[in-house]
């Protein structure tokens, strides 16, 4: 399947997929992206833990999230560090807020050239085939989709 | 906050190493040039050093044992430091602390690292560097899988904090820029420093090549070969030594360890905490600061601790800046020697150097803080959340 790096002809370094976060990967891959939730607070959380950080329980599973969200900070990448994202550049990496609380980071996609980013913007998920693989929880400015 | 620690210590001899581009340098070659410096300044023979807190890069393993080795003496107490820039005023907490517990009486603080030679020492080197900057490794190495998405680098992580400071509180690329031309004024009367003969004016600035905004190549640190150190004792033995002494009147540290994306932790660093102790252990307040010298890993760094310090409200680091409070001269000189952004990066122990030599009036008028008798310091790192922060002061 066509992806944004087949021009560069190199994938980017890839996510360790574990034990721990293999729930991650693959709920990406299925389409919905979900991330842990404690059985007894019902905290969503991430990045991924074995333990709540706001009750230390233990308990918990992986639940679908909306992918709804607004940018915390953003930075633009305008000198390549990375041959994979040579096409991409200039590009932006954010942290994004999701409405369930826990921050991701993540890639701006779909920006076109007079779309403005500022910290609150929302956003909202949009899932990339990256390969067979691997596929990526990006985002793109609400209401940007189409 | 134990305030009966105020003024019992002291920092007796400061060294450095030769310093910035030095081809064929080594990290240990250069710690040990600033620590015998340190213990000549200091009038100390290397038999009285019974104590040896350090740091190298960060894949060399026991530097503490490997300077010890080539020094050969052995000691009370010694280790190395995993706190990145907050470690080297934190090697002089534990030197303190060492001491007050008994277990030594001298200790020798330090830090060195090689990251210009080791870039550039062979052509397998270069080229890696070349190709992918930071990243060699097929693999994300953090839990945030943050190369995976195209974020690699110290730059973009602090990068992250100047944006949101920028669109909360209204804070300019040129208020940035500020920063970075006062501290190279500084680096051009300091014959030593990395960019001593390179002039930089705000225009100057404005075109620098891009990195990643909101950071330009003159936002960022410079990469330096380069070692600093300090010999620490007590106030009893100080007395007898070749220099004036300069007292610790205060130390504090605090680490934002649940991470730079959590709550406002870019923002609102660790230093606000970690000075607060600092002042109260030394029983002073900004007020009382003659000179600042700050960490400045990137501009961003130092504005946001102008603020995070007292020196100025929340939000005002950019305004405060602006207003030339920085330079010699100013209302608060900061980074007297160039700083990290000027002088050379040596994860702020040479900022420690600077301090020692401002309280002990070392330099002509043309470099000289006038009447500097309390020096702040501060050190930043460790993925961006460690801080730590030293008060010295005159005697």
């Amino acid at each position: 399947m066509a992806n944004e790096f087949d021009e560069a002809m190199v994938l980017p370094p890839l996510p360790q997929v574990t034990e721990e976060t293999r729930p991650f990967w693959d709920s990406c891959k299925e389409g919905a992206l979900k991330l842990q939730r404690c059985s007894d607070c019902s905290e969503f959380r991430f990045p991924r833990s074995v333990a709540c950080p706001a009750c230390a329980s233990m308990s918990y599973s992986w639940e679908p999230v909306s992918g709804n969200g607004t940018i915390f900070s953003f930075v633009t990448f305008r000198r390549l560090y990375h041959k994979a994202f040579a096409s991409l550049l200039p590009y932006v990496v954010a942290v994004v807020e999701l409405s369930e609380g826990p921050r991701l980071l993540t890639r701006l996609v779909g920006l076109k050239d007079d779309d403005t980013v500022k910290c609150g913007s929302p956003v909202s998920l949009r899932l990339e085939t990256i390969s067979d693989d691997l596929v990526l929880p990006l985002f793109e400015l609400a209401g940007t989709h189409g | 906050m134990n305030t009966g620690l105020r003024d019992r210590y002291a920092i007796v001899g400061v060294g450095q190493s030769r310093l910035g581009e030095v081809e064929g340098s080594t990290a240990l070659g250069l710690m040990m040039e600033a620590s015998l410096e340190a213990m000549n300044d200091a009038g100390v023979q290397k038999s009285e050093i019974d104590g040896i807190i350090c740091r190298g890069p960060d894949d060399m393993y026991g530097f503490h044992q490997q300077l010890g080795q080539l020094l050969g003496i052995d000691v009370g107490f010694s280790t190395t430091l995993d706190n990145g820039g907050a470690s080297q005023i934190l090697s002089i907490i534990l030197a303190v602390s060492a001491i007050e517990a008994g277990l030594c009486n001298t200790v020798l603080c330090g830090y060195a690292r090689d990251a210009w030679s080791r870039t550039h020492r062979s052509e397998e080197a270069r080229m890696s560097q070349r190709a992918s900057g930071a990243a060699v490794s097929p693999f994300a190495r953090d839990i945030y899988s943050s190369e995976t998405f195209g974020l690699f680098g110290a730059p973009a992580m602090h990068a992250f904090g100047a944006q949101r400071h920028m669109d909360l509180y209204g804070t300019t690329k040129d208020q940035l820029g500020a920063v970075a031309v006062a501290f190279r004024e500084h680096a051009n009367r300091n014959p030593l420093a990395q960019m001593h003969s390179k002039r930089l004016t705000l225009e100057d600035y404005r075109a620098g090549r891009p990195i990643v905004d909101p950071f330009n190549l003159y936002d960022c640190s410079l990469r330096t070969d380069a070692g600093g150190a300090v010999i620490v004792t007590s106030m009893e033995r100080a007395r007898d030594l070749r220099r004036a002494p300069v007292k610790i009147a205060g130390f504090g540290t605090h680490n934002n360890v649940s991470g730079w994306f959590h709550g406002e932790n870019m923002v609102n660093t660790a230093a606000i905490q970690s000075s607060k102790k600092a002042y109260q252990m030394a029983g002073l307040g900004p007020k009382d600061i003659d000179a600042f010298e700050v960490y400045d890993c990137f501009t961003y760094m130092a504005l946001v601790q102008l603020e995070d310090y007292g020196f100025c409200r929340k939000g005002e680091g950019g305004p405060f800046a602006e207003s030339g409070a920085l330079r010699l001269g100013g209302a608060l000189p900061a980074n007297t020697a160039g700083g990290q952004l000027s002088e050379g990066h040596a994860e702020g122990m040479l900022q420690i150097v600077e301090a020692v030599r401002q309280a002990r009036h070392d330099y002509g008028p043309d470099r000289q803080v006038k009447d500097a008798e309390v020096v702040m310091v501060s050190g930043h790192g460790g993925n961006t959340v460690c801080h730590s922060s030293l008060v010295l002061k005159s005697t």
